[in-house]
């Protein structure tokens, strides 16, 4: 491999917006993101430890990230023990069941147990393992039928496979001895990070699932920050208005209009890229791009690290990120639909959005549209799609 | 079309610059497909430097994370993604996590359906993806007519033979034995006759 | 036993062990299409080769039979077919003034595929006053059925297209190597 090759791998490893962000944080690439609930939400559990906070934001905003980091906090503060969990690593999420949630937190109840011998604790090990993973029962068959046969074999599966057969009762029962037990075998509090729900596509299943797991959790006196789509706070704000728990938004970043934003992304650039071979124009142009959706800022490097590979070139330039940002709008573009163009054009004439629709919530979800809080609230178009738009509105009219 | 890439370029770009969890997709027409799995079987690995498996979705998507979990490579193609529904797809967005080896990535060939379905029901997955879809541009790295004439022309005036001639030669088993002649019967598409040589 | 037929015989041995010892054996056309692609492209990094990422994707081609899709003979090719030696025809250049271009014929029909034909030729930098073109060539010519004429099979033209003399034991891949790393090119020419 050639040495500037070696390099240009390096750099585009710095500039992984994928998947682990703890692989980022201990790589010293964690720049804080300004306006984060990390010290609201520790703030609050530190006082009240057993209680339910939900984190909504939208894709690629920078949420497990923030919920890793609030692990970090949580566990410094000395009677707490804060869990993390990536519910779609343990279960099949896109078939989440009521009950699941708490057979992983059993779970976790059961590691910080370990070996502890008192036999009621046994029992209730026990459910929860069953719960979890599923068990085989032999059922005798009458020994009067006409033939002998074996006992029948019956297999209940889990709830980290899939169907569920317990008594919801007697495993909330168990949830809850085994959460005494370890708050008392660890004299802290205990509250568990539930982080890959976001994911969840029917919201319904957000709320009947996790949600309601979750309520039943904090019922034994154990808190939960659970991670949410940034269509849920919209589609099901009655039912998150009337659950006692704490809301927070990770809006994406007004770069615009928020100097603090603006600062953020240059410090990322700072850490990822200390010798400047992204020149500055061109930083000012990827981070305008971006939209200030993180995900897209790394992704918008990559691929100018990839033109300035290709093009022999050894520093990244404007050239380089004029060509990244032309193959992320055309990657953005792919899908959309007559109607989605209409409502683009609408977000980007009227300048205000309502979401009301299915098809509005998608465009939220999907980026197309981005919400913004700080300084204030509003909604645009993602600006890597505004020029595309403007010419397919053109052609429109034209016929 | 855009982000359209011939294979030499799309190995050029990307065969070397893997050195995280860095996942594309590249959109073949329906046909090619197994064609183009083939090729990149055949050379993704000379590129990447990295053991490379090849798993299919043709049992559904829970087998595909399955065999991902199971397999010990470092680099994954995934295939046979076509006849994958909305829902495979959704659940495939949801498990994204379990395609995070801590390894290098990998990279999805998909008919242009099958990339429609993916943006509408995995975007998680797509934001991964960031500019990463590529459109294959087939066969450009094979000879176009014009450069095909260039060479025959020129290998016409070198010996003072036409294409006839050398056809007839090689079928009367008289071809010489310098390796244009080899050249010249391929790019007549009379690579066949090599055969009566040996 | 004459002298010559000495040898002819030397020659039957010497060719016998080069192409022994010669890896010609490939996966399939398409594997070392893109094992001289990685080469190039490396030593275009290295800023070895002259030529940047899309020079060598417009100089590197495959022919023929691989556009029928089926198994067959294939040809790859590095640069224009170039016989008077005019820098004009598109080739691949060195940082080193150097210039040079290739063809491979491959037979796929069988397994693993063979390589059965190639010809590699690099140009040297042209002296003062020089009017002809020095320069290297290695040939594989095709396999003959009356086993090899004049056993002269695989040759080098030392910048002289009517000699010939045995080339070293190196496959295409080698050959390619060698030009691009192993030919020193002095500033000065060596005081005799």
């Amino acid at each position: 491999m050639s040495d500037r090759l070696k390099f240009f791998r390096r750099l585009m490893s710095a500039f992984e917006g994928t998947s682990n962000p703890q692989r980022a944080v201990e790589r010293g690439f964690y720049v804080n993101l300004p306006n984060n609930p990390i010290g609201e939400i520790t703030g609050r559990v530190a006082l009240r430890p057993s209680s339910v906070h939900l984190l909504f934001g939208g894709i690629g905003s920078g949420k497990t990230t923030q919920l890793l980091l609030t692990q970090q906090a949580l566990n410094e503060l000395e009677d707490i023990k804060a869990i993390y969990v990536d519910v779609s690593l343990v279960t099949d999420i896109s078939d989440l069941k009521s009950g699941a949630l708490i057979a992983i937190a059993g779970l976790e109840l059961i590691n910080i147990l370990g070996s502890s011998s008192s036999s009621d604790l046994k029992n209730f090990k026990e459910i929860i393992k069953k719960a979890a993973y599923g068990y085989t029962e032999y059922i005798p068959i009458d020994m009067t039928a006409m033939s002998w046969s074996k006992p029948r074999e019956v297999n209940y599966k889990g709830l980290i496979s899939t169907e569920n057969r317990e008594n919801r009762e007697s495993i909330s029962l168990a949830f809850s001895a085994l959460s005494q037990a370890a708050i008392s075998t660890t004299k802290k509090e205990i509250i568990f990070l539930f982080d890959g729900l976001d994911r969840l596509s029917k919201s319904k299943t957000f709320i009947n699932s996790a949600l309601d797991d979750v309520i039943e959790i904090n019922k034994t006196g154990v808190g939960s920050i659970l991670v949410g789509s940034i269509v849920i706070p919209y589609s099901e704000r009655a039912y998150i208005a009337e659950i006692t728990g704490y809301s927070y938004f990770l809006p994406y970043l007004d770069v615009l209009e928020n100097v603090e934003a603006k600062q953020f992304f240059i410090e990322i650039f700072k850490v990822r890229d200390p010798e400047n071979f992204i020149d500055q124009d061109a930083r000012e142009l990827l981070i305008f791009h971006s939209g200030g959706v993180l995900r897209d800022l790394m992704s918008l490097c990559q691929a100018s690290i990839e033109e300035a590979y290709m093009d022999g070139s050894e520093l990244i330039t404007v050239q380089h990120a004029n060509q990244a940002i032309l193959a992320l709008a055309r990657s953005k573009v792919i899908g959309l639909t007559d109607a989605n163009i209409n409502t683009l054009r609408k977000v980007m004439t009227e300048k205000s959005f309502s979401p009301r629709t299915s098809e509005d919530f998608d465009l939220l979800l999907t980026g197309h549209i981005l919400e913004y809080r700080y300084p204030r609230q509003r909604f645009v178009v993602h600006p890597i799609l505004v020029p595309l738009i403007e010419s397919m509105a053109v052609s429109l009219t034209n016929g | 079309m855009d982000n359209l890439f011939s294979l030499d370029e799309f190995l050029q770009r990307n065969g070397g610059l893997l050195d995280s969890n860095i996942w594309m997709v590249l959109v073949v027409d329906i046909n090619d497909i197994e064609l183009t799995v083939t090729d990149l079987r055949d050379t993704l690995e000379i590129f990447s430097e990295c053991s490379t498996g090849t798993i299919s979705g043709e049992s559904g998507v829970r087998n595909l994370i399955n065999q991902i979990k199971e397999a010990s490579e470092e680099y994954f193609l995934l295939w046979k993604l076509d006849d994958w529904d909305n829902n495979e797809w959704k659940i495939f967005d949801a498990l994204r996590s379990r395609l995070d080896k801590g390894n290098k990535g990998g990279l999805l060939v998909l008919s242009e359906q099958a990339n429609n379905l993916m943006i509408h029901n995995a975007p998680n997955f797509v934001s991964w993806l960031g500019a990463r879809i590529y459109y294959l541009h087939k066969d450009a790295e094979i000879l176009s007519d014009e450069e095909c004439d260039r060479r025959l022309a020129t290998l016409q005036e070198w010996t003072g033979k036409t294409n006839d001639d050398v056809i007839a030669l090689a079928e009367n088993r008289q071809l010489p034995t310098d390796p244009e002649y080899g050249e010249w019967l391929i790019l007549l598409n009379r690579g066949d006759l090599l055969e009566r040589q040996k | 036993m004459s002298d010559k037929n000495n040898w002819q015989k030397i020659c039957a041995d010497v060719q016998e062990r080069s192409l022994n010892n010669t890896y010609l054996d490939v996966n399939n056309a398409t594997s070392l299409w893109a094992a001289i692609l990685k080469c190039l492209t490396t030593a275009s990094d290295e800023k070895i080769l002259n030529a940047k990422q899309d020079e060598i994707r417009k100089l590197l081609k495959k022919g023929a039979s691989s556009q029928i899709g089926k198994k067959g003979y294939t040809e790859i090719m590095g640069g224009g077919k170039n016989f008077n030696r005019t820098q004009d025809i598109p080739h691949f250049k060195l940082h080193n003034g150097c210039w040079f271009d290739f063809a491979i014929t491959i037979d796929e029909t069988c397994k693993p595929a063979q390589i059965i034909g190639f010809d590699f030729e690099i140009r040297f930098p042209q002296k003062e006053g020089e009017t002809l073109v020095p320069f290297l060539r290695i040939d594989l010519n095709l396999p003959e059925h009356n086993n090899d004429e004049r056993n002269i099979r695989f040759h080098l033209h030392p910048s002289n297209d009517d000699i010939m003399i045995h080339s070293p034991p190196m496959s295409p891949l080698e050959i390619l190597h060698m030009f691009l790393y192993g030919l020193n090119i002095r500033d000065k020419p060596r005081s005799s």
